[in-house]
């Protein structure tokens, strides 16, 4: 059962909206930052997240640098990152996924969308 | 956003949403001054691009798609003004500075009015006509009349109105004044007229009716030559009959241009049939967490309309197809050694008389293996029967055929090769596929330039008439009987090394036998690797026909795809080939190649 996740994007109110949709989870601790550098930092300091929720369009340090320094380093190399992507970002996308990202959902998407995708990777990550 | 209740987020969208639109409220007033000084800093358009986006991305996920749509269309216009496809003309500015007190307003709404989705249609639509105004300015100034064929070039015919297509060219210098002014004032009849187009809208069953009548007048023109023909030998009044012979021969040519203007209006460039697959294979590789591209190329090549309509399914199919089974997810990719998204192509060009498209992804194409297990699975082959690459290949064009158990969202079930086979056959084409392990498949469609007529070879077989479409044919031979080998019980003939397998039409129809002659004409038929070679007692020789569909009367007929009129008023049936081809592969007859 997933225990604790990251979500990363610049918008309070998708924060707010994801806290909504992972309600399914009971249980589930959702940590949230706003940046790449926060959530490096967040990372930093707790050492059981299982899963990150990656928007790709965000100041200070955009999706693609945050992906990239966590996929170098340290005990988050091999945690599953979903990328919360737009239309017309496709390059990025891709990018990500080359980067090691497990899977992708394009705004706007169905909540149902979302917690499939969270889903297959989940269990994809808890088989290895 | 069905099962959720989002209305506990309203006020944080409207927070973020507030914050947000007044930065954009400044930085278009900052475009303003930048538009009337001559200049806008580019900074400017990415601040303003990054916050639309967050702002229609957050009003999409909490279901306001109309001030998403509105948003949109703000971020397209201002896009264009950035790489200078748009103006800063007074109107537009206008519409784009008014952007942030709309959002405004909107977001007013859903404060005082919770469940409300704010309706922004109309400025959207005022958004979309002054973005489709510009788009119509570049694309008047840079192509050529899209009804006029790809080899000719475009010479317009000056517009005998006043209202003009482009800008004047030079003005006198003394007359500035007056030019400018006269300017001004076309400028705002443009406005409101917009730009006058050469180009019209028809309903095209007009179009269908023109071809009919011409359909017609091709048939009596054949029968007036004929009739001319038997006039001369009677040699009656040798100078009248050719006088009257001339006069038949400048009809004919005429109705020959007639021919080709009527098809050229009918023909439509098959990019539109492309750029429909855009969102499709976005869709799809959503739902499959894949990467895909489309690429497309020969957008400009030109389709009779008929052909046009009746291609988009059998296309999709095989899009479907590509992205489903022939691309590998990122990760497989990435293993095998390629980049980690996956193309789709589609290209069209035509050759001679033909339309080839050819539909082509780089993924991990046809598992042969799986292909003949399955067809094993379905009883479609024998368990001790072997097959060649090639007829294995084939057996994804069998009736039925499907490697899928269950149906997903955007496919169903079933792969549909074999009803795509079937609708390009009608069509009057040819499907054929290649493939390579590991590095993708590509299925080629070949189609006649038009439909209704075409050019034709009249056969005799039997004692009776036919017509095999010449685009299907490879070519015509004459074989001494005492030449033809037997192989497997099935007449056959080598030719230059290729081991060409025959058909008898009466075989075929059930018809009587009659001639014994000692002479084969065979009309050899099919693509490059599956041919085989049609009997004939007599050919008679190459034809324009007109097609007429019998399916109103009759129904579908195996062998057949329709029928025509000679001059003589003698009804011909049109040889079906690519059922005559497969029913010589069922019928256990030798495939192929050697």
């Amino acid at each position: 059962m997933l225990k604790k996740i990251l979500v990363v994007d610049d918008s309070d109110l998708i924060h707010n909206m994801y806290r909504l949709i992972l309600k399914k989870y009971p249980g589930l601790k959702q940590i949230d930052a706003a940046n790449g550098i926060e959530a490096l930092k967040i990372l930093g300091e707790e050492d059981d997240i299982e899963l990150i929720l990656l928007d790709i369009n965000m100041p200070l340090m955009d999706g693609l640098t945050f992906l990239s320094v966590v996929k170098r380093e340290g005990i988050y190399s091999n945690v599953p990152v979903i990328i919360i992507s737009t239309e017309g970002k496709e390059e990025d996308t891709l990018r990500g996924l080359e980067m090691g990202a497990k899977g992708y959902v394009t705004k706007p998407f169905k909540p149902a969308e979302l917690l499939k995708i969270i889903d297959k990777v989940a269990a994809e990550y808890n088989t290895n | 956003m069905d099962d959720f209740d989002l209305s506990g987020l309203i006020e944080d969208y409207l927070e973020d949403a507030r914050t947000a639109v007044e930065k954009i409220d400044t930085l278009l007033l900052e475009l303003e001054q930048g538009a009337a000084a001559g200049s806008v800093e580019d900074r400017i358009f990415s601040e303003l691009l990054s916050l639309l986006h967050t702002l229609k991305g957050n009003s999409g996920m909490m279901g306001y798609d109309r001030i998403e749509r509105y948003v949109h269309n703000g971020e397209t216009i201002l896009k264009m003004l950035r790489e200078g496809e748009a103006d800063y003309d007074p109107e537009t500015l206008t519409i784009v500075v008014d952007i942030s007190s709309n959002l405004s307003n909107a977001l007013v709404e859903i404060a005082r009015e919770k469940g409300i989705n704010p309706d922004l249609s109309s400025y959207s639509a005022a958004l979309t006509e002054r973005i489709e105004y510009f788009e119509q300015l570049e694309a008047h100034v840079d192509a050529p009349d899209s009804n006029l064929s790809a080899t000719e070039t475009a010479i317009e015919e000056p517009a005998d109105d006043d209202s003009f297509v482009a800008p004047p060219v030079e003005e006198p210098e003394d007359i500035v004044d007056e030019g400018e002014a006269k300017d001004r004032k076309e400028d705002s009849s443009r406005r409101y007229l917009g730009v006058s187009s050469n180009i019209v809208r028809v309903d095209f069953t007009r179009l269908d009716k023109l071809l009919n009548l011409l359909g017609e007048l091709v048939i009596h023109r054949t029968r007036l030559e004929q009739l001319i023909f038997e006039l001369a030998e009677r040699d009656l009044d040798p100078e009248y009959t050719e006088t009257i012979g001339e006069t038949s021969l400048k009809i004919g040519s005429i109705i020959n241009e007639l021919q080709d203007g009527i098809m050229k209006v009918r023909m439509l460039p098959i990019g539109q049939v492309f750029s429909r697959f855009n969102r499709l294979i976005r869709d799809l590789a959503r739902e499959h967490q894949k990467m895909i591209d489309l690429a497309v190329e020969g957008s400009d090549t030109e389709l009779d309309k008929k052909i046009i309509d009746q291609i988009s399914e059998p296309l999709l199919h095989l899009v479907r197809n590509a992205a489903d089974h022939g691309i590998e997810t990122p990760a497989e990719r990435r293993k095998a050694d390629k980049i980690a998204a996956g193309t789709i192509k589609l290209a069209a060009r035509q050759e001679s008389n033909h339309i080839i498209i050819e539909v082509e992804d780089d993924g991990r194409g046809i598992d042969t293996t799986r292909v003949l297990k399955r067809a094993r699975e379905m009883g479609l082959v024998g368990k001790d029967e072997a097959l060649d690459e090639a007829a294995k290949l084939d057996l994804i064009f069998h009736e039925g055929f499907s490697t899928r158990t269950t149906a997903t969202e955007t496919s169903g079930r079933g792969i549909g090769a074999d009803v795509v086979l079937k609708t390009i056959g009608r069509l009057g084409g040819m499907v054929t596929v290649d493939t390579e392990k590991g590095k993708g498949t590509k299925f080629t469609i070949t189609l006649p330039l038009t439909l209704a007529i075409v050019a034709a070879m009249l056969i005799e077989s039997a004692e009776k008439l036919y017509a095999i479409p010449l685009s299907s044919i490879v070519e015509t031979i004459k074989v001494r009987k005492e030449n033809v080998l037997i192989v497997n019980g099935c007449e056959v003939i080598d030719l230059r090394g290729k081991i060409i397998p025959l058909l008898h039409l009466e075989k075929v129809f059930n018809l009587p036998s009659t001639s014994e002659s000692e002479i084969y004409y065979i009309v050899i038929i099919g693509t490059e690797d599956k041919n085989i070679g049609v009997v004939c007692d007599r050919l008679i020789g190459q034809q324009e026909i007109v097609i007429k569909s019998l399916d109103e009367y009759i129904g579908e007929v195996f062998g057949i795809s329709g029928a025509t009129i000679l001059g003589s008023g003698e009804v011909v049936l049109i040889l079906d080939t690519i059922s005559l081809i497969r029913y010589n592969l069922r019928e256990g007859g030798v495939v192929g190649s050697i």
